[in-house]
């Protein structure tokens, strides 16, 4: 079997790591965070600027950061970069109020951060997924604020959005024909219509729904529905063709949870509708009347 | 995808194919195993390998070919199972734990260890070694990365450029 014989004269670390293909290196820096992938340039001419090119960004808030130009500065410095390239398959923005240092000033940052503007600019960075992820920060700012969320991206596929608040008219992605998956966690939409034509999968963990209106979701090509109230009325789902599966749970505190006690119903199943004022199941219909044309 | 001859049929006896080094060591391994290689596995399809023949590796020696065997050993049973969903959590803490102890190694065997995933294709231990070298530089500074990775400190020259590449994106250098 094996023999093994130990290396003849091995050369330095550095050296071995400044010979290792493009994409492996690329492979490493997609690991990390933005702010930590651009120290790499530290290492060797070659690295200078390998960090700019790494197929997927990571941006975390983070300490360390002065100050909020700083941050907002690098930010800034990575989306021109990118602007109109083709190498990003990924962004990832992801703020966390416990990342920052408590003498950072955050106000800096949601006053001149517009995180609508922000997601356009990602975006014309021709990314195929962005997750934006604003944990722990919803109630202290208006950061996470995404007023008549209007996208447009002919590359986007796949969207993630954590901690955010959908206001306004519409949260519309007509303009986005490739999206075909989005998962909405601990966030909050009151807006009178979700549309997509082409989204395919919808997952919506923990989401609170206006208590006053229902939403109405306009998603004729879905096939898979996950949807987890935590507040306000369920959903109006108009017709889904394609549809093969749907989970539906509605917290206790859902205007739209059952009150009937009925052992075997586990909240959502008495899902009325109560703007007609008529108890029989809107969600369930709608449901069953889809898997009736499927 | 199942790898080919995994245990079922043809007695129970696994396949086994021939893989030889670059300083012409052969090791001798279940098929099912060598196909964690993209790259080997459509010869070993091809029916590759097998009996005296062998499959050359020009590209990786004695002493790495057998750190990527004993990976693929380790992971073959996982892999035949589709990413083994139902594998229990017992079995995945076991993977883990050999995963975190097989890259604590020399750093030069470490990259010699990344070439050969990189050849070979083996996308497990691609992200393996690919998130050792990442957890390196991790948290570290701009010297503190030099020095874990090897590097000689800078020239001045080479620190003056530095400093105004990361100033340009807003980092101040310390």
């Amino acid at each position: 079997m094996s023999s093994p014989r130990r290396a003849r004269s091995t050369p330095s670390g550095a050296d071995q790591l400044s010979a290792l293909p493009e994409d492996v290196i690329h492979h490493v820096l997609s690991l990390l965070p933005a702010h930590e992938a651009v120290r790499t340039c530290v290492l060797a001419r070659r690295w200078r600027h390998l960090w700019t090119s790494a197929p997927s960004i990571r941006v975390t808030g983070v300490k360390g950061w002065p100050d909020a130009d700083r941050f907002l500065c690098f930010v800034d410095r990575l989306l021109t970069l990118h602007r109109g390239g083709s190498t990003v398959l990924s962004w990832e923005f992801h703020l966390d109020e416990t990342d920052f240092d408590p003498f950072f000033n955050i106000c800096n940052v949601t006053g001149k951060c517009h995180t609508s503007r922000l997601m356009e600019r990602i975006l014309e960075c021709n990314v195929g997924t962005l997750r934006l992820c604003l944990n722990n920060m919803a109630p202290m700012i208006g950061i996470a604020l995404l007023p008549d969320l209007i996208l447009v991206s002919q590359h986007l596929t796949m969207l993630e959005l954590h901690g955010v608040i959908t206001n306004g008219r519409v949260l519309d992605f007509s303009g986005c024909p490739m999206l075909v998956k989005m998962k909405m966690e601990s966030s909050c939409i009151d807006v009178k219509e979700f549309s997509s034509a082409s989204l395919k999968q919808l997952i919506m963990v923990d989401c609170q729904f206006c208590k006053e209106k229902r939403t109405r979701f306009s998603l004729p090509s879905l096939v898979s529905l996950e949807l987890n109230l935590y507040t306000g009325r369920a959903p109006l789902l108009g017709s889904m063709s394609s549809l093969e599966t749907a989970t539906v749970s509605l917290n206790s505190q859902c205007a739209d949870s059952c009150e009937c006690e009925d052992d075997y119903c586990d909240g959502s199943g008495c899902y009325k509708d109560s703007d007609n004022d008529d108890k029989s199941c809107v969600l369930l219909k709608a449901y069953f009347f889809t898997i009736a044309i499927a | 995808m199942a790898a080919p001859e995994s245990g079922d049929g043809n007695n129970g006896a696994a396949r086994m194919v021939t893989l030889i080094s670059s300083d012409n060591t052969r090791f001798e391994v279940e098929a099912a195993a060598a196909s964690l290689s993209q790259t080997l596995q459509l010869t070993i399809l091809d029916g590759g390998g097998g009996g005296g023949d062998g499959i050359p590796l020009p590209n990786v020696d004695s002493a790495t070919l057998s750190k990527v065997l004993e990976y693929c050993i380790k992971h073959a049973p996982a892999a035949a199972n589709g990413g083994a969903p139902n594998a229990t959590a017992v079995d995945r803490a076991e993977l883990e734990r050999f995963d975190n102890e097989f890259v604590n190694i020399d750093q030069s065997v470490l990259y010699s260890l990344i070439m050969a995933a990189h050849n070979l294709e083996i996308e497990g231990l691609q992200s393996l070694v690919a998130k050792k070298v990442a957890d390196m530089i991790k948290g570290k500074s701009p010297m503190e990365i030099r020095r874990t990775l090897g590097f000689p400190d800078p020239t001045p020259e080479e620190q003056a450029e530095m400093n105004a590449h990361m100033l340009e994106y807003g980092w101040a250098y310390e």
